[in-house]
């Protein structure tokens, strides 16, 4: 059996006692254990090293201080870790899991300006909306309600979120918040002549059906790193910007449709949406499930940070998909399957 | 302010630049000036503002004592941070994770606390192997429940090779651990013909409660608690000590044929080359950091599977003992005497 689990510095969890024969035994609220030298060390140095298992010292030092072979230490070390006898005094290397998300959000926020809000999506909404066609204001809102009515098939996955109680009882509470937020906003198609049945019967654009299962694998397969995503994705821009009514516009996208004139019968719901999600404050869902981690370690922000980056190209394949589809209004609004 | 909730030392990210204005202001700026905020001070508290600016950017004082140190009212003192956090400039400075462990310690942990609940709960199985009181039913009967383990295990198992918060070193030992689970249902089947049940007959039947709830339970984890599906495999592979010897012994008496005892040896000694039980060990020893609940949870799922364990040992003395039998539960006419002997069996914990 291979011995690469010896902890760096191995700590004794059992109480180390000599028989009056000059026998080792560990005392563990179990049971007593004797216990022998391997072939080649003495009575006297192998009960010298147990008394050195502190979890201070490392295998090194316990082999110089001992005047023996690393490998003997190892030799003598490793069937006390299998038995649960032996663990590890070092600290475990690991940053505080709001340290980490800020580290996160450092690409959320780097890649918002470079690939999102310079993209040819928010370019458009946000310096000239003037010339965009309202479709694409309206795909905009479909394509939402696309996310807004998948949104149970990422979100229902970490329901059961095993490790953590508090946080399983917070996204319980999120899932709650969130439930139906798609029929909010189908009322907003009502001026489109679209209804909950059209919308039953078509499909979402690829970047949006990208976004949503990229989302729900990783709700199954990293949950921790989806809890990371929801702050972004809940987060609403420019909040307290007053749009061209005098109404706050609660975010960038509203505000453009305010100074375009785009059907208020259309905005009314989708500023419905975003005051539902302001008054829950989703955008800080991630801080508050974060402020619940204890810790990550190096491998996984490593690897959250490259996943944070791929989630922001899809984020941001999101948006200017809408463009690239609805800004020619030869397209239809819905994409239907009908059979 | 809510978005800071649970910031330990809020601090200014680092990128962020400050630049004093002609009228002895501050203009924070960040991302190369796409995201800016400015803000002017009464000249009476300037200096004291500045002082603060300094205090949150050194990111050396706590939460309290930050807020403390403001020249302003609370309100003041969050709308400042909140306009900060809101173009992405605030961080979290403190590093250090909270109450947790590596993985071997963990597994050291999980380790004692299994002997502990071990040492509390009985196997009605191994009682009557000792005191020699066991059918012919009852070991075939333990025989099948087996089958039923190791027929399970590779769907039990898989969910977890598609997990992607492991890495990969975890990922690669899982893969390899689940390659050698498969086809051990077939050592099984070899040694249940030699008592003439078949593997078409073995499909058709049920588990007993407590093994499908075993093995419902590793399911479980390998889909969302994948460090739990890693813990509970020690308790899971650990062999029973002397168990072997006994039921040898016991199978010779009731006149069990070679053929069927000697696959099942077969096999235990197949998960002991393995190591099988060190597996938990070998694959925690990979993971650097657990948080204490999650190690809390994990021990508590130990204890679990050690408990479901000795309840599969009682309902094979009870199901098989009072003429169950082969649990073809859809075409047999069900034994209702054997039903109410599994499910009214006591439970095998302490008193």
């Amino acid at each position: 059996m291979t011995d690469s689990f010896v902890p760096s510095k191995p700590r004794l969890r059992a109480e180390l006692r000599v028989s009056a024969a000059g026998a080792a035994e560990l005392h563990t609220s179990g049971g007593v254990l004797d216990v022998e030298p391997p072939d080649g060390m003495t009575q006297d140095d192998f009960v010298r090293l147990l008394s050195h298992l502190d979890g201070s010292t490392t295998v090194e030092t316990l082999a110089s201080e001992n005047g023996i072979e690393d490998s003997l230490v190892r030799e003598v070390v490793a069937p006390a870790v299998v038995w649960g006898l032996v663990d590890d005094g070092a600290v475990p290397r690991a940053s505080s899991g709001l340290a980490v998300l800020s580290r996160l959000e450092e690409v959320f926020n780097r890649q918002l300006e470079d690939l999102i809000f310079s993209g040819p999506f928010w370019q458009a909404v946000l310096e000239r909306p003037e010339t965009v066609h309202h479709n694409v204001f309206y795909g905009f809102g479909l394509e939402n309600w696309f996310f807004l009515f998948r949104e149970n098939e990422f979100d229902a996955a970490v329901l059961a979120l095993a490790e953590n109680a508090e946080m399983r009882a917070m996204l319980n509470g999120f899932y709650h918040e969130e439930h139906r937020h798609d029929d909010i906003v189908v009322r907003a198609f009502r001026p489109l002549g679209v209804g909950k049945d059209d919308l039953l019967r078509a499909r979402p654009l690829p970047t949006t059906s990208g976004l949503i299962k990229l989302l729900s694998w990783w709700a199954r397969t990293d949950p921790m790193f989806f809890l990371a995503t929801i702050g972004i994705l809940e987060g609403r821009l420019d909040s307290d910007t007053v749009g061209a009514n005098g109404q706050i516009a609660y975010d960038s996208f509203l505000s453009a449709c305010d100074r375009v004139g785009v059907d208020a019968d259309f905005v009314g719901p989708m500023r419905e949406h975003a005051r539902v999600n302001a008054g829950h404050d989703h955008a800080s869902v991630s801080r508050e499930l974060f402020a619940l981690v204890p810790g990550v370690d190096e491998d996984t922000e490593r690897r959250w940070i490259a996943k944070t980056h791929l989630f922001m190209e899809a984020y941001a394949e999101f948006f200017n998909g809408i463009l690239d589809y609805y800004a020619d209004p030869r397209r239809p609004l819905l994409r239907s399957v009908e059979f | 302010m809510s978005t800071l909730v649970g910031f330990r030392r809020p601090s200014l990210r680092e990128g962020v630049t400050r630049t004093r204005t002609p009228d002895n202001g501050t203009e924070f700026s960040y991302l190369d000036g796409r995201r800016f905020v400015e803000f002017e001070f009464d000249p009476d508290r300037a200096d004291r503002f500045h002082e603060f600016i300094d205090a949150l950017a050194s990111g050396e004082l706590g939460a309290s004592d930050l807020a403390a140190a403001f020249p302003g009212t609370p309100e003041e003192y969050a709308e400042m941070l909140e306009a900060l956090d809101e173009q992405g400039m605030i961080v979290e400075a403190e590093q250090t994770a909270e109450a947790g462990m590596s993985g071997i310690t963990a597994y050291a942990t999980l380790r004692r606390h299994a002997e502990e609940v071990r040492a509390t709960v009985h196997s009605p199985l191994i009682k009557a192997l000792v005191d020699g009181t066991v059918t012919r039913d009852q070991l075939i009967g333990y025989a099948i429940e087996y089958w039923h383990v190791t027929h399970l295990c590779p769907r039990a198992l898989a969910p977890v090779l598609a997990r992607d918060d492991l890495g990969i070193e975890v990922w690669t030992k899982l893969m390899d651990f689940y390659q050698s689970e498969r086809n051990h249902d077939r050592m099984m089947e070899k040694s249940l013909s030699a008592v003439g049940i078949t593997r078409a007959q073995l499909l058709r039947t049920q588990p007993l409660p407590a093994t499908a709830a075993v093995m419902a339970s590793l399911g479980v984890y390998a889909y969302n608690f994948p460090v739990a599906l890693i813990a509970t495999l020690f308790p899971m592979e650990e062999p029973e000590l002397d168990f072997l010897d006994l039921f040898r012994e016991r199978c010779a008496e009731l006149d069990l044929p070679e053929g069927f005892v000697k696959p099942i040896v077969a096999h235990s000694d197949v998960n002991e080359d393995e190591a099988h039980d060190a597996v938990s060990l070998d694959l925690l020893a990979e993971i650097p950091y657990l948080g204490t609940e999650t190690v809390r949870e994990c021990a508590k799922a130990v204890a679990d599977v050690i408990e479901q364990r000795a309840r599969i040992d009682a309902q094979i003395i009870s199901w098989y003992g009072n003429g169950g039998g082969v649990r073809d539960l859809a075409s047999a006419e069900y034994p209702t005497a054997a039903g109410k002997a599994l499910t009214c069996a006591p439970l095998t914990l302490p008193a």
